[in-house]
């Protein structure tokens, strides 16, 4: 029955059907609008953020990992000294976040019954900064320092043997803070997974004040006040940052071929990679023409495409859907979100046009070091 | 100060945590410290600490033991000495009273003494400063010079008196010295019997907790605890710094820092030649490790010979390797074993050590004391390993097998074929692999393909030659009796055996045997060669092969016909009576056409095939057989490389002459139109050209499509044209310039 159970996980961590399975239910556990609201309460997936659901989330995790240990494979990702705050990140992770929402809808139900929320009621002013601040800080402090001490004594640091120009491990795993730009690299140009991500990532966090003018939520968790906002934060942070280094992490292994977490890792693993640019697509397959000379020409479909989803469907939003929201906002605001936000949709879009399409560039211009 | 109610926490349950917290941290410092200083080696320390005691003890009583009736008698001399003294001890202590009465006022003499000499300084100072200002008339008061004079005398009275006092002592010294002299001679005497059970003793009295002093014990137990022991403590890590001997990490070179002999201890000590792991001698201590031998420990370290991670203090970090599966198992049991995958060089395990040996000792399989290595280096070379696995550091010194360029000379095709396909059915100890016949060529296609390769290899080792086996008769046939005395007799079992029965052959595996196997096992040769050949190899080998090993015994006619007749007697009726080799024709051209396929297109393949005759098929399989089974790693084979290996000027002689595959507009001109002309495969006419004189033969021919745009084959036509153009301007020029040039003399 265990294997089974393995043998179901392998499969389901496969990127293409973790990554969709995450992505339709985000918006189910952080509802957005009103209908999944709807089905949020219907489903009573809310209920994951009672006390007991955080039992029940830590215990599945737990569970998890347990089956992992005694499975020869996993274990020795498990195992690994490096990846142990990976685990920490997951417990924590979980934790951190069912602490929020448990707090959010213990005071949306507090607001929906006209009730101040939670932090109303604490003392406003003042909190003594000896002991209540630092008293606290400093214990925490000690017992830190011990958890760091007990962890340096039982595992050693794991050192290994002297860099040998001539023989690069494989798989060749960046630090796990990195793991997810690693994973990006399989969908885009080191260019963009590199260099445009990170910067558009740490710039637009900057942005985010600047761009959210909703008054509500500031100073006591909520997440009914806040849910568009907290959705695409908890979509972007959650699936395309931490899913996507727990995939680095236990997912990817020797030439960065996928193996499930309870696969051996087979070095002689093949798997065809056939990716085809746009532009071949549109001139060799659709027109069965060769590619023409020019750069500009043979990707001009690329720049179409590029152009419509940056600028066109911005325009065609603001007109439509997004009509009160860009009204309520201002133009600036409005494009800074679209330009970060169409940028991070960017993302899974281009995911799948992979996965179904084998597509490799939009825009592929090699010789200008230009691919998108 | 507050009120409780002002605070957002409960005091109490801070001051809870606080305390709970403070008495885990406490205990995870203890706990590093323990952590810290439990290192593995100090058990190993511990241990050998009282194995130490326990031998000095036992050496103590050997000493003791040894000395024991010289020291009895030395004793008694000495009592004898001191009873003497004893009874003019009231003298002796009459003279000691004295001289601490002397002493005394020696004291108070000298310092009075002292202090004149300062006054007298003092009023020099004065007296010269007299003199130096005595013409400025600024000289007030009396002058100093009769004071000083004065003064020196003085002076002069205490020194003497002082120096009085000091003969006095001197001579009440010697007096008390000449007392005592006897009984010091004595001890003195009694000391030298007893060195070494002093140094024994001395050597006990540190490392044994329970002959120390109370203030000793205390310092051996501080010396020892944490933090204080880096002043010099006893347990500590033992280390050799090889500067000269470095290890290569990669982007540097690192000297070598060997910590092994922090757990093994006696590994310089004779003493603990039967203890056990880690404490036990190093075995031949006279070549190893002491500063006398040849291998000083100081200038080589451990690392050098045993490899391992020499850093490492710990059993498993410094990456020990079990010799058996057994010590595998052992060592996972009781250290915890296993293997750091990530120290490049881990220790060899014993049944290696001699492969050490070699990094400096590389140039002879003779060491004294490397008698594995030399069987190996002997085996490589014997089997020929070094024919097709070059080896810097071992070159092969001459081919492992016989040489096959005049084979039609003394063996036919049928016994060839089917030695090729199974050379131990002929001999069952011959060195020549299997090449054939493996489990994983019992295919049936398998098999046909092999069938094809060995006719192929067959024909190629006979091409162009005229079979000239000589004849069976009986001219060369002696007398078979003597034969087989001059056989045990005048050395050939000196390099041959003749033994056809497998369990009594000896084995190769010492030195010692292979020198028995120096020549080939001398059975079946009745069906192998004839007698016409027999004799004259045996007359003179040499003529034969010139590269042969064996000597020209200097046999007599009669003696060699005797040998014969003794050497033909044996017969391998299994391998004569086995059927003749044959082949599959269709086989054959399957082959050739695959092999061609590799390549031409296929296409051109096939016309190629279809213009070859049989033999034509048969030679180009057996070529590219022989190169592919490599059987010219062992034998000299007649073929190209060979010619163009000894005689060729070329820098492609190294390879042969293997010149690759030619682009046509890259050959000169001269040789371009015999190249292109010249006929597949065969050998060109020597061609003269001012470098030398060329040979050639062309391999193969073939055709390779480019896409070349009109573009490009226009320029390159066009190119072709102006390199014409210009040769023919440049040559005109030289002409010219050669036949204008005038060169007048001047006298």
């Amino acid at each position: 029955m265990i294997e089974t159970f393995k043998a179901v996980i392998d499969t389901l961590s496969t990127p293409t059907i973790s990554f969709t399975i995450l992505t339709v239910l985000a918006p189910f556990l952080f509802p957005p609008t009103d209908w999944f609201d709807k089905m949020n309460r219907k489903l009573g997936i809310w209920k994951l953020w009672t006390k007991a659901g955080c039992a029940i989330g830590m215990a599945f995790i737990s569970f998890f990992f347990i089956i992992g240990y005694f499975d020869p494979n996993f274990n020795i990702t498990l195992t690994k000294p490096d990846n142990f705050p990976i685990v920490l990140l997951i417990y924590s992770m979980f934790f951190y976040i069912w602490l929020g929402m448990h707090k959010a809808y213990k005071n949306d139900e507090r607001l929906e019954q006209g009730l101040k929320p939670n932090e109303y009621n604490d003392p406003d002013d003042k909190v003594l900064v000896w002991p209540d601040l630092v008293y606290i800080e400093f214990i925490a402090l000690i017992l830190f320092m011990v958890f760091l001490i007990v962890w340096s004594i039982l595992v050693a640091a794991p050192l290994e043997e002297p860099a040998n120009p001539a023989s690069t491990p494989n798989p060749s795993k960046a630090p796990w803070y990195f793991l997810g730009l690693q994973e990006m690299l399989v969908y885009f140009d080191p260019w963009i997974a590199g260099i445009i991500f990170p910067i558009f990532i740490i710039i637009g966090m900057i942005a985010i004040p600047y761009m959210d003018t909703n008054p509500k939520g500031a100073g006591y968790y909520s997440f009914k006040d806040r849910r568009v906002a907290i959705f695409i934060f908890m979509y972007g942070w959650l699936i395309l940052w931490i899913f996507l280094i727990v995939v680095g992490t236990f997912f990817r292994g020797p030439n960065w071929n996928f193996f499930g977490p309870f696969e051996y890792w087979d070095p002689h693993k093949v798997v065809p990679l056939n990716n085809v640019n746009l532009s071949e697509f549109f001139w060799v397959k659709l027109l069965s023409k060769g590619l023409p000379e020019n750069a500009l020409i043979r990707e001009s479909l690329g720049f179409i495409a590029i152009f419509i989803y940056m600028f066109v469907t911005p325009i065609i939003l603001a007109k439509t859907w997004l009509k009160d929201y860009f009204e309520k906002i201002g133009p600036i605001r409005y494009t800074s979100l679209m330009l970060f936000g169409l940028t991070m949709l960017g993302l899974p879009i281009k995911m799948y046009l992979r996965w179904f399409f084998n597509l490799k560039y939009i825009i592929a211009i090699p010789e200008w070091f230009f691919n998108i | 100060m507050f009120n409780n109610d002002e605070r957002y926490w409960k005091i109490h349950t801070l001051n809870k945590w606080f305390a709970i917290s403070s008495i885990l941290f406490l205990i995870s410092m203890a706990w590093t410290f323990i952590d810290d200083n439990d290192d593995e080696f100090k058990i190993y320390q511990r241990e050998f600490r009282k194995m130490e005691i326990e031998i000095s003890e036992q050496n103590l009583q050997e000493e003791l033991e040894f000395v024991k009736t010289d020291r009895l008698s030395h004793e008694k001399d000495l009592a004898d000495a001191e009873a003497k003294l004893n009874t003019q001890q009231i003298k002796l202590d009459e003279l000691e009273n004295n001289l601490a009465g002397l002493q005394a006022r020696h004291y108070n003499e000298n310092m009075i003494y002292q202090s004149q000499k300062a006054e007298v300084d003092a009023l020099k100072y004065l007296v010269e400063s007299e003199n130096a200002h005595q013409n400025n008339g600024d000289h007030h008061g009396p002058s100093y010079k009769d004071e000083h004079v004065a003064a020196l005398d003085l002076l002069q009275d205490f020194r003497l008196i002082k120096e009085g006092t000091e003969i006095e002592i001197s001579e009440n010294e010697d007096a008390i010295k000449s007392m005592r002299a006897d009984v010091k001679l004595r001890l003195d005497e009694l000391n030298i019997v007893l060195k070494q059970v002093n140094i024994v003793d001395n050597k006990l009295k540190k490392i044994d907790r329970n002959r120390m002093t109370l203030a000793n014990q205390v310092g051996d137990v501080v010396r020892d605890l944490p933090i204080l022991d880096f002043l010099d403590p006893y347990y500590k890590i033992n280390q050799v710094v090889v500067r000269d001997v470095k290890y290569d990490v990669n982007f540097a070179a690192v000297p070598k820092v060997d910590r092994c002999t922090s757990c093994h201890l006696g590994i310089d000590n004779p003493d603990f030649a039967d203890t056990p792991q880690p404490y036990t001698t190093h075995p031949n201590l006279d070549l190893y490790i002491t500063s006398a031998s040849k291998h000083p420990m100081d200038n080589f370290g451990c690392t050098s010979c045993h490899a391992g991670r020499g850093r490492g203090t710990s059993f498993v970090s410094s990456t020990h390797t079990p010799n058996t599966p057994e010590d595998k198992e052992r060592w996972k049991d009781e250290y915890d074993w296993e293997k750091m995958h990530h120290w490049l060089q881990p220790m060899l395990p014993t049944r290696y050590t001699q492969a050490s040996c070699f990094k400096c000792h590389s140039n002879t399989s003779d060491l004294a004391g490397g008698e594995k290595l030399n069987l190996g280096l002997s085996l490589v070379d014997k089997a020929g390993c070094n024919g097709c696995h070059h080896n810097a550091n071992w070159p092969s010194q001459a081919k492992a097998g016989p040489d096959l360029r005049k084979i039609n000379e003394k063996l036919d095709e049928d016994w060839v074929a089917k030695w090729v396909k199974n050379p131990s059915h002929f001999r069952y100890n011959t060195r020549m692999p299997a090449i054939f016949q493996q489990d994983n060529q019992k295919s049936p296609e398998i098999t046909a393909y092999n069938n094809v390769e060995i006719a192929g290899i067959t024909e190629y080792l006979f091409k162009g030659k005229e079979k000239d086996r000589g004849k069976n008769s009986n001219r060369y046939i002696g007398d078979t009796e003597n034969g087989e005395t001059l056989f045990n007799s005048i050395g050939c079992m000196g390099c041959h055996i003749s033994e056809s029965v497998p369990e009594s052959a000896p084995a190769v595996n010492s030195y010692y045997n292979l020198t028995k196997l120096q020549g080939p096992n001398l059975i079946g040769l009745g069906s192998k060669v004839t007698s016409e050949w027999l004799y004259e190899w045996l007359m003179n080998p040499q003529d034969y092969m010139s590269t042969t090993r064996m000597p020209n015994l200097r046999l007599s006619s009669q003696q060699a016909k005797d040998l014969t007749a003794y050497l033909l007697e044996h017969k391998n009726q299994d391998f004569e009576n086995s059927p003749s080799h044959q082949y599959d024709k269709s086989m054959l051209d399957e082959l050739i056409i695959n092999m061609l396929k590799k390549s031409n297109p296929e296409k051109f393949a096939r016309a190629k095939a279809d213009k070859m005759d049989q033999q034509e098929k048969l030679n180009f399989i057996g070529e590219k057989s022989i190169r592919h089974y490599g059987c010219f790693g062992c034998h000299e084979i007649d073929g190209f490389e060979n010619v163009a290996k000894s005689l060729s000027i070329s820098m492609s002689a190294i390879k042969g002459g293997d010149l690759g595959w030619l682009n046509e507009n890259i050959i000169s001109n001269e040789i371009k139109s015999a190249i292109i002309n010249a006929p597949v495969g065969s050998l060109s006419k020597p061609i003269l050209l001012p470098e030398g004189i060329l040979i050639f033969k062309i391999r193969d021919k073939r055709k390779i499509k480019k896409n070349l745009s009109l573009e490009e084959a226009k320029n390159q036509l066009v190119k072709a044209e102006k390199e014409k153009i210009l040769n023919m301007h440049s040559i005109s020029h030289y002409d010219k310039a050669r036949r204008s040039i005038s060169i007048k003399f001047f006298q």
